[in-house]
């Protein structure tokens, strides 16, 4: 037995020292989307007039190239504001030629107007693509998560996601201005139907708590302070989504949207634009799935943003 | 608790340490024994150790759902307690009325085990069935309950004893605690391999010993199916997953390259939650029996059935294909035609054991069409004598197998990756649009992914599958792909040893593929 437990903590310590060895390897050598970003952001503070925030729903939907020479997608899948309030505070006073920050509003909100998401799933960071966030932000942007529930969950990523293959090989997803292309030739059919959302009728999402809300106001005003402070247009999008989804949508949580934008427009200035029931986005070929445009979708709103921002 | 979840890497751990902590002894034995320091019988520290191991198991168990322990509990009871009764009627009158009592305990036992599993598993299909033959709304008399993980398996296992006992294979055991454990028994209770009393009950009325050999081989048998299953399976799980949901829009190559997949898929799945299992049971001085034999380096499909799932395949063959006549059936003597009565039989009993084995698998059509299609594969070789033609490794002594053996095991291959279409389709319509696509062909886009990074894959899974065959291939003649690997002199040093095995750990843990649950929990 005795021997048999002695190899057992040999072999262990040769697969710390491994992972150890690989983690530092890759920290230093190898790029995924959240250290690409971070560098490129750092490499082009000087010369970034247009800055992409905000999660999936910005990540594909919007092409930098079709906005501008020199714009930059800074959004990543399953961002939560925090993040980007953080970054923002971060980047903006380092970026002398930004003129515009766009922000996908309402999709991720605690109590949007996609009630079906209102189980704050961004927030406390859920799932293990989730937890993998918090890691990456930690690690490459130095933004720790300071919220008491994800203390638990940061512990479990450590386990589960700190070394995933991403981070290994530098798999990078997004092309060299931070856009990720959704092949448009495949519709993914998971998320198609919506039928694992639930709705939430609006007496149901009166009784929510508002502590949720109230932090997303926060960071929102945050980030509109900022761009204010170094005169830089706050753009706030509620992308297209598909009718499906839509069909999803509460009235109450589309009013809540608007009651938050208009407080936070009585501070600062915000631009609002809404695409989400927009009539030129029903066609199913410019979606990847209910929430998603695919590449084709994405050419197709970018340039109509770009029109209406008068860029 | 699954094999593959950070819960059973703190569990695995606890457990060995205490049940070995548990383990009989006397003045002189182990120092890390309780009872070299407490003394009782040698009997009553083993009804200790196997008390623990009953209690590990049911942790295990009900970390899934602790309502089905009692189901657990009550099979387990009746089995034992119809165990009894056959014993005693057999022994006790050795008479004919004796052997009546006994069978009818026997079918009792039986009636009561498999209505247990028709109630959970098979009574919706044909409440549904029946409905949509006759045109009746059957909703309001279905059950909806879920399947207690693991409920086909140790109900055989239950059978499996008390037909040994009715056949006299082995002595009913009074020990209710060792027979529970032995029912109960955690690395196999959910998934696998179905032990058969006469191999494991005897193991746990028996003084377990540590052995150093069989705990570090225990060790490298989880590791390797850990690779199996969580590199190799869960790679290809993502991308056979995504094209059955979408297959209506893929093109053929697409779905010929996801049911190869699915072909690589379950082999890891299932064959790599045996090795865990058995290698977990190794850790506690227990041998369970050989699930998988490389069962894609058959020459044939009859040889393909000796080597997958070898528990279930066996099970059938001795409880159900051999007292039916098998394929030497006792032939009347008011028979005229011989030959052609035997070959019925033959052919009536082979079909038999296919349609039971696809059935055993789950309440739908499909799994029935695959037992069919096997059967139908098996047929001309059972019924030409040439079904036990390969029954040692292929290219013994060889390195490489001849252009001839490579043909077979291509052909073999393939013939099992159509079978695997059909074990997969969720339902006739679905095999069919599934099938009629693979027709057309189209281009090639999903072969490109094959071997190039793209959304769906992180990485071209060929490499992990080519890595399982070679090992596999150079060990085939090993229980396991790790096993006696210090044979080969590059292998000798044990630290050489000790960094692949930590490079396989990293591996693992670096090329995992999405979290997924084993495919045979469902059945």
């Amino acid at each position: 037995m005795k021997r048999f437990l002695k190899d057992i903590v040999y072999v262990t310590c040769i697969l710390i020292c491994l992972i150890v060895a690989v983690e530092v390897i890759q920290y230093y050598v190898s790029d995924n989307n959240y250290s690409y970003k971070t560098k490129y952001i750092f490499n082009h503070r000087n010369s970034i007039e247009g800055l992409i925030l905000g999660h999936s729903h910005t990540l594909r939907g919007i092409d930098p190239v079709l906005l501008g020479k020199n714009v930059f997608n800074n959004a990543e899948s399953g961002k939560w504001i925090y993040y980007d309030a953080k970054e923002l505070s971060k980047y903006v006073p380092l970026m002398s030629n930004l003129q515009y920050v766009i922000y996908p509003i309402g999709y991720d909100m605690p109590q949007g107007y996609l009630s079906c998401h209102y189980e704050y799933d961004h927030h406390f960071k859920k799932e293990e693509s989730h937890d993998y966030n918090i890691h990456m932000y930690a690690k490459y942007e130095h933004i720790p998560y300071d919220r008491f529930p994800l203390k638990l969950t940061a512990f479990s990523s450590f386990l589960t996601d700190n070394l995933a293959y991403e981070e290994i090989t530098g798999h990078r997803d997004c092309d060299s201005l931070g856009f990720e292309i959704l092949d448009s030739t495949i519709h993914c059919s998971i998320n198609w139907d919506t039928i694992h959302l639930v709705h939430l009728p609006d007496s149901e999402i009166t009784k929510l708590p508002s502590k949720y809300y109230d932090e997303y106001k926060e960071y929102l005003t945050e980030m509109a302070s900022i761009c204010h402070q170094y005169n830089v247009r706050f753009v706030c999008v509620t992308t297209p989504c598909y009718k499906t989804y839509i069909n999803k949508t509460s009235t109450r949580g589309i009013e809540m949207l608007y009651d938050l934008i208009d407080s936070v427009a009585t501070k600062y200035p915000i631009e609002y634009y809404n695409y989400l029931s927009d009539e030129e986005f029903r066609a199913d070929s410019f979606y990847y799935d209910c929430s998603h445009l695919n590449y084709i979708g994405a050419k197709h709103f970018t340039k109509r943003l770009k029109k209406d921002l008068g860029l | 608790m699954l094999f593959n979840s950070i819960e059973f890497a703190f569990f695995l751990p606890i457990v060995f340490l205490l049940y070995w902590f548990l383990t009989p002894s006397g003045k002189n034995g182990p120092r890390y024994s309780l009872f070299r320091y407490w003394h009782v019988s040698e009997q009553t520290a083993l009804r200790i150790q196997n008390a623990f191991v009953l209690i590990a198991s049911y942790i295990f168990y009900g970390w899934w759902d602790w309502r089905f322990l009692l189901l657990i509990a009550f099979t387990s009871f009746c089995s034992w307690g119809s165990g009894l009764l056959i014993g005693q009627s057999v022994s006790s009158a050795q008479s004919v009325d004796g052997h009546k009592k006994a069978k009818a305990w026997m079918i009792a036992n039986i009636i009561l085990n498999l209505g247990i599993l028709a109630v959970f598993k098979y009574y919706d299909f044909f409440v549904s069935e029946f409905g949509q033959l006759f045109g009746i709304s059957t909703d309001s008399l279905l059950l909806k309950i879920i399947l207690p993980v693991g409920i086909s398996f140790y109900t055989f296992q239950a059978l499996s004893y008390s037909i040994d006992v009715y056949r006299q294979k082995i002595e009913p055991t009074k020990d209710i605690i060792a027979f529970f454990a032995f029912i109960a028994f955690f690395p196999q209770l959910v998934a696998g391999p179905i032990e058969r009393a006469t191999n494991l009950l005897p193991q746990f009325l028996q003084k377990r010993t540590f052995s150093y050999d069989q705990a570090t081989d225990g060790m490298r048998q989880i590791l390797w199916g850990l690779f199996k299953k969580i590199v190799v399976a869960d790679n290809c799980a993502t991308y056979v997953d995504q094209v059955w949901a979408t297959y209506d829009t893929q093109t053929g190559s697409t779905l010929l390259l996801a049911a190869v997949l699915f072909t690589f898929q379950i082999y890891g799945d299932f064959s790599g939650y045996s090795d865990i299992a058995i290698g977990t049971a190794k850790l506690f001085g227990i041998k369970l029996m050989r699930n998988f034999n490389n069962p894609y380096f058959s020459r044939d499909i009859a040889e393909f059935w000796r080597r997958w799932h070898i528990s279930l395949t066996t099970w059938f063959r001795d409880y159900v294909y051999i007292p039916l006549g098998g394929s030497r059936p006792e032939v009347p003597a008011h028979i005229q035609n011989p030959d052609r009565y035997k070959k019925l039989i033959i052919v009536r009993n082979t079909f038999v054991i296919f349609l039971l084995s696809g059935f055993w698998h789950g309440a739908n059509w499909t799994f029935i069409a695959w037992g069919a299609y096997h059967a139908l594969l098996f047929l001309p070789l059972i019924l030409l004598g040439k079904n036990r033609k390969y029954t040692n490794q292929v290219a013994e002594g060889r390195l490489l197998p001849t252009w001839k053996e490579s043909g077979q095991m291509l052909v073999t291959f393939m013939l099992v990756v159509l079978g695997w279409i059909i074990f997969r389709a969720t339902g006739m319509p679905s095999l069919f649009h599934y099938l009629e696509g693979m027709l057309q062909w189209g281009t090639l886009r999903a072969s490109y992914r094959f071997f190039l990074p793209n959304e769906w894959l992180v990485f071209p899974m060929n490499i992990y599958i080519i890595i399982m065959l070679v090992v596999e291939w150079i060990n085939r003649n090993q229980e396991h792909g790790l096993q006696n690997i210090e044979r080969f002199p590059i292998l000798s040093n044990k630290l050489v040893r000790y960094m692949l095995f930590a490079v396989f750990f990293v591996l693992i843990y670096l090329f995992r593929g999405g979290y997924q649950t084993f495919i045979y929990f469902q059945f």
